[in-house]
């Protein structure tokens, strides 16, 4: 049997620029994504806590810096990515669920939920920029623990970078941030008059329509009797 | 702990609802005036749920935002118009409030208050196609008060209000203990009566004070910029944006409704938020719950206390028992002076004390106190003497029960 020793190199030298090119290919995956499942653990030992997801995800990095672990491009399974995230917990143990964002309606909301262990401190960046400040508040920022409203102050805080602090919470932990800016922005000054005016022209058209019948009625019913006296 | 309705038997409810009012309806038909009392406390019961469920098809369960609660608008039926165009809902002259879910109508006073401040000029409440200024928002509620005051009058505090539904459970309850009613003197009533403009004055006034930034660019108050950081002054302020709400007895029993449907969180509305101690919660204050219990306490003594006093009421008063407006509104109470034999029947009965039905010799006896509830029709004994009309047409009228029985 002839082994054409041409054939086979070429074969080798394809096979091999395969494996070199899914290598690089995979090494640069695995530069741009991590893949993380639940069973990883992201501790912070000098503040005894646990970082953990309750479902397998990815991330383009994770570095833990000042204890504290910042995530890019964080996306768990089922949930919406979080471009910059860093979060820290002190004397407890996290674990993170998901991070929602409903927009489809007048106001854009955000969701991130997680559940504690124990009673300690969490200081986390969502990454949703600084609270808006002005003329009006278009940013609120509400925590739900076990399904139970808490205002500012009782067990948390944010500062002006968005940075939210929460003290002494157990169980679980819902932040949910709402949005309005969007809404507050958006101008009309663009349309025709007849749109920009629509509810009140309708409003004013109806009000209108309704005054003449009722003086057409009015007036009928004026009328009816002095006919009748008249026959 | 927050009761929720299952999602699955929304519809089922609403259903057998509907069955109910169609036999009741039909049932009644032959002789409504004798059943009036029985007709209005199933049509309130049908408001309120419509009102409070906002037409709303479910499901229920589906939340959105957890505060608030699930059944956001985009559940509602017809929503790309109510929606889009009417966010806050449509202004309907009944106390029921303006809450993130579930409103298809909205309590003018709210409202008015609302736009003058903190949404004066900015594109919230009524969204893109409705947002060129506080004025136009103010006069497009104006207009739709004024349309529906000509269209039913106080019908709507007689028959659709849940709040007046409130007030007659009351007067069932005083009844079921066998305690007499107490009646005001001519005057205090008269007195009581002219309070509600007053009332409307002060909170439109106070609301004008406190959208000073807003409307004429400095505070005439310090600390009533819109919108502060809560915890702040400012923020505490701006809380002060609808001052009549603060105050106003329907405003708990509409977060128990809207709690009990599952719409709303109870945790949001009993947490303290702002720092006065006036305060309660986020919605509720200590006021609201003080007035609620003087006006229910009122209530049980004089038959639909707080419709005397109430600021709606008056509104939709105005655009429908004053002049000019007296003369066109289409809902009214007419009395043929040739049938009344001045019995004092329909005096008597009457919830609010209005005076004319029996001292105005004939004609059109509507007044600003009339709530059209058709208890004079239901009681008068003499045939024809006293008729509720719409559009000229006889909708119910007085008949000899003196001899049916």
């Amino acid at each position: 049997m002839k082994i054409n020793r041409g054939k086979v190199s070429t074969g080798i030298a394809i096979i091999f620029i395969i494996f070199i090119l899914s290598f690089t290919c995979l090494n640069t995956q695995a530069q741009t994504n991590v893949s993380f499942t639940s069973s990883d653990k992201f501790s912070i030992p000098a503040y005894n806590g646990i970082i953990s997801f309750a479902v397998n995800g990815t991330y383009s990095s994770a570095t833990l810096e000042n204890n504290s672990w910042t995530f890019t491009n964080l996306l768990l399974n089922g949930s919406q990515p979080l471009e910059n995230f860093a979060i820290s917990t002190q004397n407890c143990n996290v674990t993170i669920f998901s991070y929602q964002i409903l927009n489809n309606t007048s106001f854009n909301f955000s969701t991130f939920n997680y559940a504690v262990e124990g009673k300690g401190n969490q200081i986390l960046n969502l990454g949703l920029g600084p609270e808006e400040g002005g003329s009006i508040t278009s940013v609120e920022w509400i925590i739900l623990n076990n399904h139970v409203f808490l205002a500012e102050g009782e067990g948390w805080n944010i500062s002006h970078d968005g940075t939210m602090i929460v003290n002494g919470l157990s169980g679980n932990v819902s932040i949910i941030h709402f949005d309005s800016s969007e809404l507050l922005s958006v101008s009309n000054s663009n349309l025709p008059f007849y749109q920009q005016h629509s509810v009140a022209i309708a409003i004013a058209t109806a009000v209108t329509i309704t005054l003449v019948i009722a003086v057409v009625i009015k007036v009928k019913n004026r009328e009816q009797p002095s006919e009748s006296k008249v026959g | 702990m927050t009761w929720e309705l299952p999602s699955n038997i929304v519809l089922p409810v609403f259903a057998a609802i509907i069955l109910v009012g169609i036999y009741l309806i039909l049932k009644l038909a032959k002789n409504k005036t004798s059943k009036v009392t029985s007709l209005r406390l199933f049509i309130q019961i049908d408001a309120v749920i419509a009102i409070f469920m906002g037409l709303i098809l479910g499901p229920f369960d589906t939340p959105l935002f957890l505060p608030l609660g699930p059944s956001p608008r985009s559940l509602l039926v017809g929503s790309n118009f109510l929606g889009n165009q009417f966010p806050d809902g449509f202004s309907f002259p009944v106390l029921a409030c303006y809450y993130p879910n579930g409103r298809t109508v909205t309590c003018p006073l709210w409202q008015l208050q609302a736009y003058i401040f903190p949404f004066w000029n900015y594109p919230r409440g009524y969204e893109v196609f409705y947002s060129t200024s506080g004025l136009e928002k103010i006069g497009i509620v104006i207009g739709l008060v004024a349309l529906a005051s000509i269209v039913l009058g106080r019908f709507f505090c007689g028959w659709l209000c849940p709040f007046g539904l409130y007030m007659d459970v009351l007067t069932r309850i005083r009844k079921a203990t066998r305690l007499r009613h107490l009646h005001f003197s001519e005057k205090t009533n008269t007195a009581l009566a002219q309070s509600r403009y007053i009332i409307i004055a002060i909170f439109l006034i106070l609301s004008v004070i406190f959208a000073s930034y807003a409307i004429f660019g400095h505070q005439l108050i310090p600390g009533t910029t819109p919108g502060g950081p809560e915890g702040t002054e400012a923020g505490v302020v701006s809380n002060l944006n609808e001052p009549f709400c603060l105050v106003c007895p329907a405003r708990p029993l509409c977060i128990l409704i809207e709690c009990a449907l599952g719409e709303m969180h109870w945790s949001y509305v009993s947490k303290i938020v702002y720092g006065p101690l006036w305060i309660t919660g986020f919605y509720v204050t200590s006021i609201n719950l003080a007035v609620l219990i003087a006006v229910t306490l009122l209530a049980l003594a004089y038959r639909r206390f707080w419709c005397r006093i109430c600021p709606l009421g008056g509104l939709t008063a105005l655009f429908s028992a004053f002049t000019p407006f007296k003369q066109i509104a289409m809902t009214r109470l007419n009395k043929n002076e040739q049938k009344c034999t001045k019995c004092g029947v329909c005096k008597r009965v009457c919830p609010t004390q209005a005076t004319d039905v029996y001292e105005k010799k004939g004609g059109d006896v509507t007044e600003s106190r009339c709530i059209l509830c058709a208890r004079c029709v239901e009681a008068c004994p003499y045939e024809d003497a006293l008729e509720l009309k719409f559009a000229e047409k006889t909708m119910m009228k007085s008949r000899n029960w003196l001899e049916q029985q």
